[in-house]
């Protein structure tokens, strides 16, 4: 659906709106694993922030583990700084329903109490079931019925449906 | 049989009884969520929602303060409601058999039992009669295994030493009365440790233990040789008297674990203890104490891995769970 | 009764199958085979395709309750015919203990009030089999027992087993002795590799081989009759080898358990297994075998001990022990023959002419003249057994699940059909 060439474009464009939504803000990026921290590696260039990038592992923090159980390739999460009174940089991959970044904020509030949140993610599909939104979005898309969207990388970038 | 009992149809984990019947793979993955569960301990709130509104229940048979502790933070770093039953003194003692017993505990709709019996194969019986969805965890039965002390110890060694793979491992003393030795030996053979050596008097050694892949040696030095990870056993001081030993003087003077005994290992081996220690009956003080003692990080690490088998037994319960649901639709 | 068998095999009393036109059978006895007898039968069994052997004699068989509770005891008599047996030895440690006339008595009315098999009461050798004082022997044996055994309880010590055997020979009793050395018989399973797994206290089988050379020792001494029931490991058919080479008249029978499993089927804390003498390993069952063939130990027993399922739903060792097998022996026969390990003659042979002779009786053998006590096997039906189909209270067998390799179709008891196998 859109490759190296053109996903470039979109984080262009989504770095420039966020440069300018944060200017003069001692921000910290983390990104969500594993299409999430990607997204944040290449804003982080695209915006000189030349800290270590957060990373974090949600897996603990899923509200379907009763229904489908813990992820069998759990990592640790790594925040090289602390959460409290920061200014957060919030990335994520793709956002639809919402529960994603619902278990990614509760998991940053047990690293401490942040100043703000900002989300970025590069696609929205719509269909969210909590009342999230992104800060800055890359492109709103919408999935024929029973496809899939899915990042590959983190060299190169693309972004593919599958069935 | 026992692989199967631990096992739900897609090959993950549902109850912990024993590492005799788990993969490398398996262990290998208990090891690696372990870690991310480290990460959490470190944080200003330690607790993660996985476990939230489920309830484990500490069944304990035999008493036991530090591993009935750590179960307990565990289950309650997972979130989940915690009870603790020291059943000396209620049910079994009014002659209310085990699975009488079982039944009740299970109307309080129970999630998880963490078993410790005097009777080695007590979690297994259990594992067996309960119904279906409730995980059982053991945590100590009889002389027959300790899993989730072994498998703090493979994550302790592995932090330490960054393998597992080519160790040279000796674990010294008691081993005919160990549980945990035999789980220690079963999960360093899976894990591809080089060689695992038992260092005691025959008195304290269980027929056959060839049979389980371990060397014996009765000289602690030449036993010591090599060594990269030296696991030292707690001695009871109930060996004294059923002639399994004269003293514990000369019991320590072969096979305590001295500064010059260590001299032996290699000069960057480990040295490891279930704990609780006995100073001056098989360790030294300087020894226990000193830089190659790595005896707080297993207590440490304990929490974690507890954390990570009780997580993922869960989430093997709920798989098989749904299996049986979408069995009884199709 | 007057029965005709018809169009099948036998085995005869060299041993080897026969096949016969017509078996007549009349005043409890086998009138005649393969000669028209003029005889108005009341019934004509059809055994083509079966066969006809002697029926079993089954040296130990615990009752348990049986005299506490009827149906119990019913059950079990249920559960002996349909395993083709005929004759069984009832282990003292029943309840009350058989350690009494007045205990003794009460087995012998039990036994007498039905006819469907002969119960032999085994006195206990010493009081409540505490294995500490004698019980009393001669009014034991007046009252009907033809034998001691102290059951699978240890005996103190060599001068309590000496006196024993002195008084036992005083009024020409048979020792029947589980050969235990107290203080080394302790732990649920066979001391080796699986034991070492299971973290489970095992048994030596030195606890069993030291006490068989004591009781030789003392038997010869004495000049009583020695049986050693139930011996489980190579070293005890070592030793009893070389003493009937030395001309003691001593016998011994094995468990049959202990000729088709070994230790390695309690992997898993499988409490079925759990019994006494536990099942030890391979070199010992193949010696259990080959002594079985070469007469050194002179019978097979079911050591039939039924359990309620509750007695076994415990952790292995504190679940109680003994399997629950008299219904099927000629399955385990039959394994052992398709194994070929022993053949079902070899088999047949033990359970009639070897035990007949650790009871110092007539051999039993199908010929004219010869008490009808007979049973008829099938090869099995392929069905898988299950445990409400089981006769015995005690479900406590390993085999719920596998299908039966042979049935018994018939047992006859002096010419009396005591059992019947129901067309399902």
């Amino acid at each position: 659906m859109f490759n190296q060439q053109e996903l470039s474009a979109i984080l262009d464009n989504m770095s420039e709106e966020l440069a300018a939504q944060l200017q003069g803000c001692a921000f910290k990026m983390v990104g969500i694993r594993t299409g999430g921290v990607w997204i944040a590696r290449e804003l982080a260039k695209r915006l000189d922030y030349d800290e270590e990038i957060g990373e974090l592992d949600i897996s603990f923090y899923r509200d379907d583990f009763t229904r489908i159980g813990l992820n069998p390739s759990v990592t640790p999460t790594r925040l090289p700084f602390g959460c409290e009174d920061a200014h957060l940089l919030l990335v994520d991959d793709i956002i639809m329903s919402g529960r994603t970044i619902r278990a990614a904020m509760n998991e940053l509030f047990d690293f401490g109490r942040p100043a703000s949140i900002t989300l970025a993610v590069l696609a929205d599909l719509g269909q969210r079931e909590l009342p999230i939104a992104a800060s800055v979005t890359g492109q709103v898309m919408q999935l024929p019925k029973g496809k899939r969207l899915k990042l590959s990388g983190p060299e190169p970038l693309s972004l593919n449906q599958e069935s | 049989m026992s692989s199967s009992l631990q096992l739900n149809h897609n090959g993950n984990l549902k109850h912990f009884l024993s590492i005799s019947g788990l993969d490398k793979a398996l262990l290998t993955s208990i090891l690696d969520t372990a870690d991310s569960f480290i990460e959490v301990g470190e944080r200003t709130i330690r607790n993660v929602p996985l476990l939230r509104g489920k309830t484990v229940v500490n069944l304990f048979f035999e008493p036991s303060t530090r591993t009935r502790s750590t179960f307990e933070l565990a289950a309650k770093r997972l979130s989940a409601d915690v009870l603790n039953l020291d059943i000396r003194t209620s049910a079994t003692s009014k002659g209310e058999s085990l699975s009488d017993m079982l039944m009740n505990l299970e109307a309080m709709a129970s999630d998880m039992f963490i078993v410790r019996h005097a009777q080695s194969g007590a979690p297994h019986f259990i594992a067996e009669s309960v119904t279906p969805g409730v995980g059982i965890i053991n945590a100590g039965d009889g002389w027959h295994a300790h899993p989730t002390q072994a498998m703090l110890d493979m994550l302790t060694i592995r932090q330490k030493k960054g393998r597992i793979e080519g160790l040279k491992v000796g674990i010294i003393g008691d081993i005919l009365h160990s549980r945990v030795a035999r789980s220690q030996i079963r999960a360093l053979k899976m894990l591809g440790a080089d060689e695992v050596r038992v260092i005691a008097p025959n008195t304290l050694l269980p027929p056959e233990i060839e049979s389980l892949g371990a060397t014996v040696f009765n000289q602690l030095s030449a036993g010591l040789k090599d060594l990269d990870v030296v696991i030292m056993l707690r001695l009871q001081r109930e060996r004294m008297h059923g002639a399994l030993l004269p003293s514990e003087q000369e019991y320590y003077k072969r096979y305590g674990l001295t500064q010059n005994a260590l001299k032996y290992a290699k000069p960057d081996a480990i040295v490891m203890h279930p704990g609780p220690i006995n100073r001056g009956v098989e360790i030294e003080s300087a020894v226990a104490d000193g830089k190659q003692s790595v005896i707080l990080d297993q207590v440490t690490n304990g929490i974690a891995v507890r954390m990570a088998v009780m997580s993922m037994a869960m989430s093997g319960q709920t798989e098989a769970k749904n299996l049986l649901k979408e069995a009884q639709s199709a | 009764m007057k029965l005709k068998l018809v169009d099948g095999q036998y085995l005869s009393p060299d041993q080897t199958w026969k096949s016969f036109k017509s078996i007549y059978i009349e005043d409890g006895k086998v009138k005649s085979i393969d000669q028209d007898a003029d005889i108005d039968t009341e019934r004509t069994i059809d055994c083509s395709g079966l066969r006809v052997i002697p029926a079993l004699i089954d040296l130990n068989v615990t009752l348990k309750k049986a005299t506490t509770n009827s149906n119990t005891e019913h059950s079990e008599v249920e559960a002996a015919v349909a395993g083709g047996v005929s004759t069984f030895c009832c282990s003292p440690d029943i309840s009350p203990i058989n350690d009494s006339p007045a205990a003794s008595k009460l087995l012998a009315s039990l036994a007498s009030a039905q006819s469907k098999v002969e119960i032999l009461p085994l006195g206990a050798l010493t009081q409540q089999l505490q294995g500490e004082a004698l019980s009393e022997y001669a009014e034991l044996r007046d009252a009907g027992c033809i034998g001691l055994s102290n059951a699978y309880l240890p005996i103190n010590d060599l001068l309590t087993t000496k006196r024993c055997f002195d008084y036992a020979h005083t009024y020409g009793l048979s020792v029947f002795v589980h050969p235990m050395e107290r203080s080394l018989y302790q732990g649920s399973m066979h001391s080796g590799s699986v034991s070492t797994m299971l973290g489970l206290q095992g048994i030596s089988y030195l606890a069993e081989s030291i006490a068989v050379s004591q009781l030789i020792m003392l038997a010869k001494n004495s000049g009583a009759h020695l049986h050693l029931a139930q011996v489980s490991c190579k070293e005890s058919v070592d030793l009893i080898r070389k003493a009937k080479n030395d001309g003691l008249t001593v016998t011994a029978d094995v468990a049959v358990a202990n000729l088709v499993y070994t230790h390695e089927a309690v992997q898993g804390f499988s409490s079925v297994f759990h019994c006494c003498p536990p099942l030890r390993d391979e070199t010992d069952r193949l010696s259990l075998i080959n002594a079985v063939k070469d007469g050194t130990i002179d019978a097979i027993c079911s050591a039939h001990q039924p359990c309620g399922n509750s007695d076994k739903q415990a952790p292995f060792a504190e679940s109680a022990k003994g399997l629950s097998t008299i219904e099927h022996l000629m399955h385990y026969a039959k394994m052992l023959d398709n194994s070929g390990e022993l053949s079902v003659e070899a088999f047949v042979k033990a359970m009639t002419l070897g035990a007949s002779k650790a009871l110092k009786r007539h051999a039993p053998l199908i010929e004219i003249g010869a008490s009808a006590n007979l049973a008829i096997i099938s090869s099995g039906n392929a069905k898988e057994l299950k445990a409400g189909s089981m006769k015995s209270f005690g479900k406590n067998s390993p085999i719920i699940g596998h299908k039966l390799l042979t049935e018994v179709t018939h047992t006859l008891r002096s010419g009396e059909l005591v059992y019947e196998k129901q067309s399902s």
